[in-house]
């Protein structure tokens, strides 16, 4: 980054400042150079985060698989043009946001994906569901509750859906949804409470839309 | 405000939005005080959680996408090679097998050789071929006759 020379940075606090910036963009680059040669470390550690949020989206195992492979090859073929802007976890992610896109967008493969073995139902996630709770009745209802989420969740909007899985699966925040999708702050929010407004109406835990 | 949330409320509720200011700072007031809407928030809440968890356990396998730490030897004994040795080695074995069991043709012994060769040698030097020589003989023969009647006619005369 190059930084006209004015007024405000010619004088000692401006060449303190400018030298602060370097110093931190040379830290950033050695970071994000350190990280991504180790690569094979960056697939063990982001690998389960990619290929989960691959699978909630389009809910098929195999699919998830090369999508998460297809991702990581993406990132080491691209990994001279990760500037560092921002995090690591956030550019991978980025990256499985666009794939999931061109592969839900993919015609083609409309046909595959109803018909394949491979793909992960309702009752499945829900049997996964290991929870504390105090009576079978309660755990079955929680089960049960969890299978129509999960089934609700598959009919939002792509956006929607992507927003919302990366919010309450991935846990990650408004900003950097908005990093990984491409969308500004605002629409982020705009397509995560019309998500959330979706489920908790077509799950049966909202019972009214607007309450009096 | 003698109201439950709306719609945007209980969104901004469960997304986590910044509750200090103005409506939301409501929401979350009123989110504590009513029953019916903190239970409604619960619910959701406990449903978000579990889909999270059920996630997570859904991709518990770990990665398979790891570059091997030593490349795999590659046998040299596969099927395919084996049998084009086994077959290049039977073919050595029969080579000499083949050779005692069919000798190479023999062709006699030097004189039977010049006897051929002397037949050979008289066939070509003949001026009319070998099978017409009876019919040119009993030519010659009856030629003769008949200069040897003439001859013995005009001794007469």
């Amino acid at each position: 980054m190059h930084s006209a020379i004015t007024a405000e940075t010619a004088s000692p606090a401006g060449i303190t400042q400018v030298a602060s910036d370097v110093a931190h963009n040379i830290a950033r680059n050695v970071e994000r150079d350190s990280e991504l040669g180790d690569f094979d470390g960056v697939v063990a550690r982001y690998w389960p985060r990619i290929y989960r949020f691959a699978l909630v989206s389009l809910r098929d195992k195999c699919a998830a698989e090369n999508l998460a492979q297809d991702c990581f090859m993406r990132a080491w073929k691209g990994r001279h043009n990760f500037r560092g802007d921002s995090a690591l976890s956030t550019w991978l992610m980025q990256i499985a946001v666009n794939l999931i896109r061109d592969h839900t967008r993919n015609r083609r493969l409309r046909f595959w994906r109803r018909t394949s073995q491979s793909s992960v139902e309702g009752s499945a996630v829900a049997e996964l569901l290991v929870d504390n709770r105090s009576s079978p009745e309660m755990s079955a209802s929680a089960r049960q509750q969890l299978a129509h989420v999960w089934s609700v969740t598959a009919s939002l909007p792509e956006r929607q859906r992507t927003v919302f899985l990366l919010r309450f699966v991935e846990d990650l925040s408004l900003l950097e949804i908005a990093a990984a999708t491409g969308l500004s702050e605002g629409t982020v929010k705009v397509h995560l409470f019309r998500a959330l407004n979706t489920v908790r109406l077509r799950s049966g835990i909202g019972k009214r839309e607007e309450k009096p | 405000m003698n109201r439950h949330l709306s719609a945007d409320e209980f969104s901004a509720l469960l997304a986590g939005e910044d509750f200090s200011r103005g409506q939301s700072a409501w929401a979350a007031g009123h989110a504590a005080e009513c029953k019916e809407c903190r239970a409604e928030v619960a619910r959701m809440e406990s449903a978000l959680t579990d889909l999270r968890a059920a996630a997570q356990g859904v991709t518990a396998s770990p990665p398979r996408l790891s570059r091997p730490a030593k490349a795999p030897t590659r046998r040299w004994f596969t099927a395919p090679r084996l049998a084009l040795g086994g077959a290049f080695a039977a073919a050595i074995i029969m080579i000499p097998v083949y050779r005692a069991n069919h000798p190479p043709p023999t062709y006699g012994s030097e004189a039977a050789d010049a006897v051929l060769l002397q037949q050979v040698d008289a066939q070509l030097a003949r001026s009319i071929p070998g099978s017409m020589e009876p019919l040119v003989a009993l030519a010659w023969s009856s030629e003769e006759t008949h200069s040897r009647d003439e001859n013995s006619q005009g001794k007469q005369e």
